[in-house]
C-alpha cells in the first residue's frame, strides 16, 4: 500500500513534467496576448494523428517527428496569427472574442480531423521510443515515460532559457508583465506576439507528438478534454506565468496518478475539485500575482 | 397605465414568438426542431442576464441545464409528479448556483474557466457508477413513463415568453442598470453604492433558475438521456454563439440569433451532415470577427432602442 503510494507519486511527478510542458504553449499565449487558445488540445490531437499516419505511411520515426513538427506548426501558428489573432486583438474585448473564435477553430479542426483521419482511436506502440521495463518501488513501468519526461524537461528548460536569457525572450516577459508600459518603451509588441504565438503552437505540437504515449490513444474528439486539462494545469499554477504551467503540471500529474491508483472512478471529479478550490483560495493560481477585484 | 414604446415592442415580440412557435409546427411538421430551438432561445436569454447584462461569461453554463434535467429525472425516478419534478429540476439548479457563488469573485477568463471546472466536476460526480442508484450513473436515466411531447412543447414556449419578460423587466429596471454598471466598471459601481455581490448573485440565480427549468423540460422531452447528452459543452457553446451572433445586452438579440443560426445549422446538418461541424466552426470564426456585437448592432440605430 505504502509502496503503491510512492510509486504513483513518482510516476505522477515524471508524467507531471510532460503535463506542464503540454500546457506551456497555452500559458505563454495567454500571458503575452490575453488570447485564450481554446483549440490548444486540438493542435495536440492533430500533431499526434499526423505522427501516427506519417509513421505508418512513410515510416518516419517518432524522434524525427518531434523535430519535424516544429517548423510545420510554426508556420501554422504564423497563419493563425495573421489570419485571426491580429483581428481578435483589435476587438473591444479580446479575451472573450478569442474564447469564441478559438472555439470555432477547435470545432473546425476536430470535425476536419474526423473527416480526414476517421474516428478510430489511434495509439503509437511504446516500442517506437526506447522501451525497457523498470521497477519503481516494486511496480514495473516503462522507460518511455522517463524519455518523455526528459524531452519535456529539456524543452521546458530551453523555453525558459529563451525567456530569461535572450533579448526577445526578455521582451516577451516584459510584455507579459505589462503590455502598456512595454509598448511605450519602444518594444515591438506585435513582433513579440507573433513569435510567441507561433513558437507556442510549435511547442504544443511537440507535446502532441508525445501525447499518445501519455493518454493511451488519441481520437479527434479528444481535443476538447485535452484543452480542459491544459487549462486546469495552468489555472492550478498561474494563468499567464510561464513557470506556473510546470508547477501546475507536476501537481496535476501527482493528483491524477494517486487518484487513478486509489479511486479511479473519482479521478476527474477530484482533479476539478482541486482546481476549483485552488481558484477560490488563490484566484490567480498558486504562483500568480494577486489581481483581485471586489 | 400608459404603455411606453418599449412595452409595445415587448408585446410585439411575444406575439411574434407565439405566432412563430404555434403556427410553424403546422407548416413544417418537425416538433423536435422547434422544441430544440425554443430551448436554445431560453438558454441564450438566460445567458444574456449573466453575460450580456452583468459581464460574466460562464463556460460551464450547461451545468445548470444538465442539473435541471437530472433534478427532473431523479424526481420522476422516485415517483414524484411531473410538476413537482420540474420544480426539483429548477431548485436543483438554483441550489447549485448558490454553491458556486464564490466563483463570481473571479473575473473575465478566470471565471469562465472556473465554471468550466465546476461543470466537469458535477459531470464526473453525476456519471459516477457509485451514485447509480440515484442518477443512473453512466447508463443515464429513462423516464419513458412520463413521455408527453406536446405538453412539453407548450410549456417550453410559455417558459420562453416568461424568460423574455423577465429579461425585459431586468433590463429596464434600476436592478438592470446596476448590473450593467457592474459589467462596465466594478470598482466604480461599488463606490456608487451598488451592492455588487448581492446584485450579481441575484442575476446568477435568475440565470440558473431559467436554465435549470429549460433543462428539466428538455429532459422531459427526450425522456431518455445519458449524462453526456445533457452535460455537453456544445450546449454552452451553442448558447454563447447564438447570443453573441444575435447581440448581447438586448432582448431580441438572443431570440434572433438562435432562430437564424439554429435554422442554418440545421439546414447544413440535413444537407451536408459530414461537413456540418466544420462549417459550424468556420462560421463562428467569421461571424465573431466581422460582426462582434451581433446582428442587432447593425439595426440598432434604425429601429427602436427599447427592445433591441
Amino acid at each position: 500500500m505504502e509502496s503503491l503510494l510512492y510509486f504513483s507519486l513518482t510516476l505522477g511527478l515524471i508524467v507531471g513534467f510532460y503535463y506542464g510542458f503540454m500546457a506551456l504553449g497555452l500559458n505563454l499565449i495567454f500571458g503575452t496576448m490575453k488570447i485564450v487558445n481554446l483549440a490548444h488540445g486540438d493542435f495536440i490531437m492533430l500533431a499526434a494523428l499526423t505522427t501516427y499516419y506519417l509513421g505508418m505511411i512513410f515510416r518516419i520515426p517518432v524522434w524525427l517527428m518531434l523535430a519535424a513538427v516544429v517548423p510545420i506548426y510554426f508556420v501554422v501558428g504564423l497563419a493563425l496569427y495573421f489570419g485571426l489573432v491580429r483581428k481578435i486583438r483589435k476587438s473591444s474585448d479580446s479575451e472573450m472574442t478569442s474564447l469564441v473564435v478559438f472555439f470555432g477553430v477547435s470545432t473546425a479542426i476536430e470535425s476536419g480531423a474526423s473527416l480526414l483521419f476517421g474516428t478510430t482511436p489511434r495509439s503509437i506502440p511504446l516500442i517506437t521510443l526506447p522501451d525497457r521495463f523498470i521497477v519503481l518501488f516494486g511496480f514495473s513501468t516503462s522507460t518511455v515515460y522517463i524519455v518523455i519526461a526528459a524531452v519535456s524537461i529539456a524543452l521546458t528548460v530551453l523555453t525558459f532559457s529563451y525567456l530569461y536569457l535572450t533579448r526577445y525572450g526578455k521582451a516577451t516577459r516584459a510584455v507579459i508583465y505589462s503590455p502598456e508600459v512595454t509598448s511605450s518603451l519602444g518594444i515591438n509588441s506585435g513582433l513579440i506576439s507573433m513569435i510567441t504565438f507561433s513558437f507556442s503552437i510549435a511547442l504544443t505540437a511537440v507535446a502532441g507528438v508525445m501525447s499518445p504515449y501519455v493518454f493511451g490513444s488519441i481520437v479527434p474528439s479528444e481535443g476538447g478534454l485535452i484543452t480542459i486539462i491544459a487549462f486546469t494545469i495552468v489555472v492550478i499554477g498561474a494563468l499567464g506565468n510561464p513557470l506556473g504551467a510546470t508547477i501546475g503540471g507536476i501537481i496535476y500529474g501527482i493528483v491524477f496518478s494517486i487518484s487513478e491508483q486509489f479511486e479511479p472512478s473519482w479521478t476527474y471529479a477530484i482533479i476539478f475539485a482541486v482546481m476549483i478550490l485552488i481558484m477560490l483560495v488563490r484566484p490567480s493560481g498558486l504562483f500568480g500575482r494577486v489581481e483581485r477585484e471586489a | 397605465m400608459r404603455l411606453k414604446k418599449g412595452d409595445l415592442w415587448l408585446l410585439g415580440t411575444i406575439v411574434a414568438l407565439l405566432a412563430i412557435f404555434l403556427a410553424a409546427p403546422q407548416i413544417y411538421v418537425n416538433q423536435a426542431f422547434f422544441l430544440t430551438m425554443i430551448i436554445y432561445a431560453i438558454l441564450a436569454t438566460a445567458l444574456n442576464i449573466i453575460y450580456g447584462y452583468t459581464g460574466y461569461l460562464p463556460f460551464g453554463f450547461a451545468v445548470f441545464f444538465a442539473i435541471g434535467a437530472y433534478g427532473f429525472g431523479i424526481g420522476v425516478r422516485f415517483h414524484y409528479s411531473v410538476a413537482v419534478s420540474l420544480l426539483f429540476g429548477m431548485l436543483a439548479s438554483v441550489l447549485l448556483s448558490f454553491i458556486f457563488i464564490p466563483l463570481l469573485r473571479l473575473r473575465g477568463v478566470f471565471f469562465s474557466i472556473a465554471t468550466l471546472g465546476a461543470f466537469e466536476l458535477i459531470y464526473y460526480v453525476v456519471e459516477n457508477p457509485a451514485l447509480s442508484r440515484y442518477t443512473g450513473g453512466p447508463l443515464g436515466l429513462s423516464l419513458t413513463q412520463v413521455y408527453n411531447p406536446n405538453e412539453v412543447y407548450y410549456i417550453s414556449a410559455a417558459l420562453l415568453i416568461a424568460a423574455v419578460i423577465i429579461s425585459y423587466f431586468i433590463k429596464h429596471s434600476r436592478f438592470g442598470l446596476a448590473l450593467r454598471a457592474i459589467r462596465d466598471d466594478l470598482t466604480s459601481a461599488s463606490t456608487s453604492g451598488i451592492n455588487v455581490s448581492l446584485f450579481r448573485n441575484i442575476a446568477w440565480w435568475v440565470t440558473a433558475a431559467i436554465a435549470g427549468f429549460a433543462g428539466a423540460l428538455y429532459g422531459w422531452y427526450i425522456v431518455f438521456f445519458y449524462p453526456s447528452d445533457v452535460f455537453s459543452i456544445t450546449i454552452t457553446l451553442y448558447a454563447i454563439v447564438f447570443l453573441i451572433f444575435g447581440g448581447k445586452d438586448s432582448i431580441i438579440g438572443p431570440l434572433l440569433g438562435t432562430m437564424v443560426l439554429y435554422s442554418m445549422y440545421y439546414g447544413i446538418g440535413l444537407t451536408y451532415p459530414l461537413y456540418f461541424y466544420t462549417a459550424f466552426g468556420i462560421m463562428i470564426v467569421v461571424l465573431i470577427l466581422f460582426i462582434p456585437n451581433g446582428v442587432v448592432s447593425l439595426i440598432r440605430k434604425t429601429v427602436a432602442k427599447e427592445l433591441i
